[in-house]
């Protein structure tokens, strides 16, 4: 297990289910302390693909390496550096909160003092603890979803799992979940995320791979995405005069695209909109323009799979 | 993987789960100890004979007068049996209270004047007296003259006057039945209670449906993704397989002591050698985890897994002799019980309560159950396998 090793390595994992290929050659590595989001439609293979990884489905081509060691679904004490947390509540519902963690963490090894320390600290990060002795089926389907991801934290592994961990979940507990993965996202746990909520891909995420019938199609920082597919940031700059001069002037700014005018306003493109922000504003300063307004518009994920695959993430209905 | 450790979260689980699951608990302790008494308390006030009958001269009108006869004394059922040996196993088991061997040519050996009418019964017992006398007032109301004149009649098909003359003859030569009193067999064991049939039996289907209903709860834990989700730890495939085998085991082993315990406490049951009975249960209950394991690796949907396996599992009780001893079935049928693991464990049963004897008689049905087991297993490791790694659904 070398230290160079990512967390995790994919390379062309291929799953057919009859005529159907539903994983189709995607390769991809996390690093440490990174969050790595897989973005696509319903029925795009992200729960396939985390099959694979997790060990629980075999695949028809391709490998799994979880730093360095081979994940099948074979036996392998190396799975526990594995946190697993499948979309559906995998829990046995006329358990507690607590006998669900303690059937699982005795699974992974962990006894005594230190599975009952680690159910408590488990618990608490989900915002479990005083319903611990519940059953899963007293609770909500909020409550539901934190249970279910607490047993993938329990035994502290070093990937983390995650698919589409807030489905159909409230908005409370919609944030709650959001906000325990950026935790242990920062705390330097390596997170696989999937989802179809682009805005949670977009807040989460180090790096995002869009997949779309089984094949990864793009991959990249959120800005590198939108600069692969030449969409642009805007930067819209409200006021009535000097437009014009203020216009020829953040035409040569470093990192700015392309200016255009209107009767009131001005739009500036740029690659890093944050990045020239600074130097925008300081020439309508210097221009001498009553500035009335700045808007910055970054182009989102959506945007991106829209111009990659030509159709929406996902159903308005949704 | 400390694969102990994996099981004895299963078996934790497992019992938690039932200990809190009332209906469950009521089908596993009190269905079969109820049905016991109800079944044990039936036959044995019946008050009735039951009366097997081996008919070596089918279409004899004489032998047919003899079990008419029989038949319409007070209290009595005939059941049929094919041949002597199983007739003698029957009352030897207590599942008819006597027997009654109608000879080959029999009508002819009336027209001798010399019948002899065998009658099998346990030495010594209530039922033989009984049996005897309604036997011997059988037979005689067919040779007394005026049943004699009948029974003429229908042998010659000749008038009246020719069959009471006939019936004249037949008189003189009274007494032509011989009824003797045939022992069962060196093997017998004195004193056995009259629940003595009904706890094996009760054993074997209560067990064994229990085990197989258990299957829902695996359908669940697939369909829940919760064994998905064991397959993600570092355990594999064959910690769930062990864990939830042994679980069920030792479900299915503390169903059988309990019903031991019941029947030999409150209803005076002698389960016959130890290492025997002891053999047996734990292969039966194997037999009925790996059952439960197989329907649950195959079934699609628990609910309708837990509906359909009591009726499967009374069907196949029945056939297995759980319901009706085995010697009452033809030739035919119990070719078929050979197919069913119950037909082994009450073959099995019946030898150790009745026969007495010890683990090295039942080697054969041990052997059998065993077969069971390891094609159940079998079946239930493929199915999981395509289901949970193959992701066939
Ligand atoms: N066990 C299976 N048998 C047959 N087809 C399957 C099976 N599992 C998945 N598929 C098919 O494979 C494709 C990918 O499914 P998958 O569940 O990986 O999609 P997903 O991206 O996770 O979708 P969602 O967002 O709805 O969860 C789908 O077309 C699905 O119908
Ligand atoms: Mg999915």
């Amino acid at each position: 297990m070398g230290d160079t090793a990512p967390v995790l390595r994919i390379d062309g994992l291929v799953r057919r289910f009859g005529e159907r290929t539903a994983v189709d050659g995607v390769s991809f590595q996390i690093a440490a302390g990174e969050t790595y989001g897989l973005l696509g439609p319903n029925g795009a293979g992200k729960t396939t693909t985390i099959s694979m990884i997790a060990g629980i489905l075999a695949a028809d081509a391709g490998s799994v390496h979880v730093h360095g060691v081979p994940i099948t679904t074979a036996a392998n004490p190396h799975k526990r550096h594995i946190g697993f947390v499948p979309q559906q509540i995998a829990l046995f519902d006329d358990l507690t909160a607590r006998e669900n963690l303690r059937f699982f963490g005795g699974l992974q090894g962990l006894r005594g003092k230190a599975l009952d320390a680690r159910i408590a600290a488990t618990l608490d990060m989900v915002g479990l603890s005083d319903r611990a002795d519940d059953r899963i089926d007293a609770f909500s389907g909020g409550m539901q979803r934190r249970a279910n991801i607490a047993v993938g934290l329990l035994h502290e592994p070093t990937l983390l799992i995650l698919d589409e961990p807030t489905a159909g979940v409230d908005p409370q507990s919609r944030n709650q979940i959001l906000e325990s993965v950026e935790q242990l996202g920062t705390a330097g746990l390596s997170v696989l995320y999937t989802t179809h909520y682009m805005e949670e891909a977009e807040r989460l995420c180090d790096r995002v791979g869009v997949i779309d019938n089984g094949r990864l199609i793009a991959e990249g920082t959120r800005r590198e995405l939108v600069t692969q597919i030449g969409e642009h940031d805007r930067i819209v700059v409200r006021g009535d005069d000097h437009l014009q001069e203020f216009a020829a002037h953040v035409r040569h700014l470093p990192g700015v695209v392309e200016v255009s005018v209107a009767d009131h306003s001005a739009e500036v493109s740029a690659d890093d909109g944050a990045a020239v922000l600074a130097g925008v504003v300081t020439c309508a300063v210097e221009v001498g323009m009553a500035v009335t307004g700045v808007e910055v518009h970054e182009p989102n994920l959506e945007s991106v799979f829209l111009h990659l695959t030509g159709k929406a993430l996902r159903d308005r209905a949704d | 993987m400390n694969l102990l450790t994996a099981v004895r979260q299963f078996v934790t689980v497992v019992l938690r789960r039932l200990l809190r699951d009332r209906t469950a608990l009521f089908f596993m302790t009190v269905l079969p100890v109820v049905v016991i008494v109800i079944i044990g308390v039936t036959f044995g006030n019946a008050g009735g004979l039951d009366v097997g009958v081996v008919n070596g001269s089918p279409g004899s009108p004489g032998a047919a007068s003899v079990v008419r006869a029989i038949d319409a004394s007070d209290g009595t059922r005939i059941t049929w049996f094919d041949n002597e040996d199983d007739l003698r196993g029957a009352v030897r088991r207590q599942s008819v209270s006597a027997g009654v061997v109608l000879p080959t040519g029999f009508d002819e050996a009336l027209a001798n004047g010399d019948v002899s009418i065998r009658l099998i019964a346990l030495p010594d017992s209530q039922n033989a007296s009984l049996a005897h006398d309604v036997l011997v007032s059988a037979a005689a109301s067919v040779l007394s003259p005026a049943g004699a004149a009948r029974l003429a009649g229908e042998v010659s098909g000749a008038d009246p006057a020719t069959a009471a003359q006939t019936a004249g003859s037949l008189e003189a030569s009274l007494p032509a039945i011989d009824v003797a009193t045939v022992d069962v067999g060196r093997e017998q064991r004195a004193g056995l209670s009259q629940f003595s049939l009904v706890a094996p039996q009760e054993l074997v289907l209560f067990v064994f449906i229990n085990a197989m209903a258990s299957g829902a709860a695996l359908v669940r834990m697939r369909r829940t993704g919760v064994l998905r989700r064991v397959l993600a730890g570092p355990g594999g495939a064959g910690t769930i397989v062990a864990g939830v085998l042994t679980a069920w085991v030792i479900v299915a082993l503390l169903q059988s002591l309990l019903i031991l315990s019941v029947g030999s406490v409150a209803f005076d049951v002698d389960w016959g050698s130890p290492v025997g009975a002891g053999a047996l249960v734990l292969l039966f209950s194997l037999v009925g985890a790996g059952a439960g394991l197989m329907v649950g690796a195959l079934g699609g949907n628990e609910d309708r897994v837990g509906a359909i396996t009591p009726p499967i599992g009374i069907v196949l009780g029945a056939l297995g002799g759980c319901m009706v001893p085995l010697e009452v079935f033809s030739p035919t049928m119990r070719s078929v019980a050979h197919a069913v693991p119950q037909y082994w464990a009450m073959t099995a049963w019946q030898r150790l309560i009745f026969d007495g004897e010890g683990i090295g008689g039942i080697t054969m049905p041990l052997l059998a159950l065993a077969g069971f087991a390891v094609v159940f297993l079998t079946g239930a490791v493929l199915a999981l396998h395509r289901s949970l790694l193959r992701g066939a659904t």
